[in-house]
């Protein structure tokens, strides 16, 4: 059962943070999908093995070849700040 | 005819035979966009320069007398969410707002090496996350069957821009029926390849292990040679298969004699309004008398399958969504002083409400003391509903079902019952979890005049064969060929 406290903490690891509002909506909604979903759980699946992928397929892993597909300066381009080579954030030791 | 009237291929032809230039075709689609496109609210952008460009360097391909795809020349519109390099890709959400992608996906470089021409991207819900494309950041989309009505989502604004002659075909993506149930709503075709089928690079994740870039178009015919051009393995994405049919455009028969078409009778009865009950019993009647055989099915663990889908797709969607933070590229909250504020301000500023809901629901399924329960039960229960499928297509070829319970729902009334709107994909969403190919047709009208679509679903790999039953019920009927009305009508204030 999600708690106000365990919102919390979802949020705090999503680096999201809810208003009360939209608190209060939240534990709503999450009330009403771990009902429907706690209805799983009477649905026998003994014996049947977690799937992994859709697709009964084997990867092969191509060719170790070094490649370079963008340049740092049309990726830095898109960067809401960037010095000349690198993406700037605020200073992380003072 | 007017040139937005032809099909794709129709318009390939025209172009192939100089009836019509690669540039005409696009003037002609930028032209509506220009002067309707206020009525519906279906593009996020249409950046012309990018596009003539690509339409002229088309044109010269087909004048030197390269061999080209026959859809050659022919404008497309692109869903928000597919990496065009250069352009815009927002996924409708403030984060990505100003987001120009650095590269094309691989879908779209298909199209542009076959001479196809991007053209316009077009609106859609958050990040593909609702059922109506009314979580867009650039505001809803609406019916042009109905102005009041949403067009279905998330690739909403693909199925109106078709609808509404403001394009001629268009790429969408399918993560729990966001091809097909748009596609139903406005009265357009729309098929969602099997998983693997389309390569997924540079398509924005939603849900990894769901996701499928689909076609919306005209008809039959078009889906079928866009998929002609886009599907196929790719080195880029390692979930994308080469499977062993191909030429999906030439297949098309239309004989369907002998056909066994798999009839649930979960998919008939309580939940489905009326209308859409016997316009879609009448549409297997037309099979039938096509040649097909009706076989009537059960499928206990369709009721499972929306549980199971929101499970699934919201714990990958918390993971593939966790690369959004204000630093790399997109949103960045204009007051922080902390690194930790940066982060939470951009993503709680720049993500949208049901983004942010699914985020969180996605990391609760995975969490310790949760994770058995919830993620890894849904998991178990993916794999049963995938054998279900396996025994049900010993049985039958086809399985043919309505696309959604109901025809469009009024503006606003889904996001004021989330619940209600989730448990409309529950035709949908079992392709997606079991990887299957699925077709949306149009097969009819309800009493308000709104769209329903008849949805034809195939074993994995067996494209060809949905594709074709689909293109048989289209030669005996023109449900397809209806227009709105108000698609040239609207104008002026809106």
């Amino acid at each position: 059962m999600m708690t106000p406290e365990g919102l919390t903490a979802l949020e705090q690891l999503n680096e999201l943070r809810l208003t009360d509002a939209e608190r209060a909506q939240t534990l709503s909604i999450f009330g009403d999908m771990e009902a429907r979903e706690a209805a799983l759980q009477e649905i026998p699946t003994d014996g049947v093995e977690v799937m992994v992928h859709v697709m009964p397929l084997t990867n092969v892993l191509r060719d170790d070849v070094q490649k370079q597909p963008f340049t740092r300066e049309s990726l830095l381009e898109g960067a809401p700040e960037h010095t000349d080579d690198s993406w700037q954030v605020p200073r992380l030791v003072k | 005819m007017e040139i937005l009237d032809l099909t794709a291929v129709e318009l390939g032809e025209r172009i192939r035979r100089r009836e019509l230039s690669a540039p005409e075709a696009l003037e002609a689609v930028y032209g509506a966009f220009r002067a309707r496109d206020r009525n519906w609210n279906a593009y996020t952008a249409f950046e012309i320069d990018p596009a003539r460009t690509a339409a002229q360097h088309a044109q010269t391909l087909l004048d030197s007398g390269e061999t080209l795809s026959p859809l050659a020349g022919v404008p497309v519109g692109i869903k928000d969410n597919i990496s065009v390099r250069a352009c815009l890709t927002t996924c409708a959400s403030r984060i990505l707002r100003d987001y120009r992608a650095p590269f094309d996906a691989t879908a779209v470089r298909k199209l542009k090496d076959a001479g196809l021409v991007p053209a316009g991207t077009l609106n859609m819900d958050e990040f593909a996350m609702g059922s109506t494309s009314e979580t867009s950041c650039y505001g809803a989309v609406r019916n042009p069957w109905n102005r009041g009505h949403v067009p279905g989502g998330s690739s909403g604004g693909a199925a109106a821009a078709v609808a509404a002659r403001e394009c001629v075909c268009a790429l969408g993506s399918d993560t729990g029926g966001s091809v097909r149930q748009p596609a139903s709503y406005c009265g357009v075709t729309g098929f969602k390849p099997s998983y693997g089928r389309v390569s997924r690079y540079g398509l924005i994740a939603y849900g990894s292990s769901l996701d499928q870039i689909g076609t919306l178009a005209r008809d039959v015919r078009d889906c079928a040679a866009l998929l002609d051009v886009i599907a196929g393995a790719d080195a880029m994405d390692a979930t994308s298969v080469t499977f062993p049919d191909a030429g999906f455009l030439g297949a098309l028969s239309g004989d369907i004699h002998g056909l066994r078409v798999g009839v649930p009778e979960e998919c008939f009865g309580d939940g489905v309004e009326t209308d859409v009950g016997e316009r879609v019993e009448a549409a297997l009647d037309e099979l039938q008398r096509a040649g097909a055989e009706l076989v009537p099915l059960r499928l206990p663990f369709i009721r499972y399958a929306v549980p199971v889908y929101y499970i699934l797709a919201t714990a990958e969607a918390s993971s593939n969504l966790s690369r959004f933070d204000g630093v790399k590229y997109g949103y960045r909250a204009e007051h922080y002083t902390t690194m930790e504020e940066l982060y939470t301000r951009s993503r709680s500023e720049g993500f949208g409400k049901e983004v942010q809901k699914r985020i969180l629901l996605g990391t609760f399924v995975l969490s310790s003391g949760y994770y058995d329960a919830y993620y890894n039960k849904a998991l178990k229960l993916r794999q049963t509903l995938v054998d279900g499928f396996a025994e049900a297509f010993g049985r039958c070829d086809v399985i043919a079902s309505p696309v959604s319970p109901t025809t469009a729902p009024a503006l606003g009334a889904s996001l004021s019952d989330p619940l209600k709107m989730y448990l409309s994909d529950v035709f949908t969403v079992p392709a997606n979890l079991a990887g299957l190919p699925g077709l949306s047709v149009p097969c009819g009208f309800d009493r308000q005049g709104l769209p329903v679509g008849l949805q034809l679903l195939g074993a994995a790999g067996a494209d060809s064969t949905v594709l074709n039953a689909g293109h048989a019920y289209q030669l005996v009927t023109d449900w397809h060929k209806r227009r709105p009305q108000h698609s040239e009508e609207v104008s002026g204030n809106v």
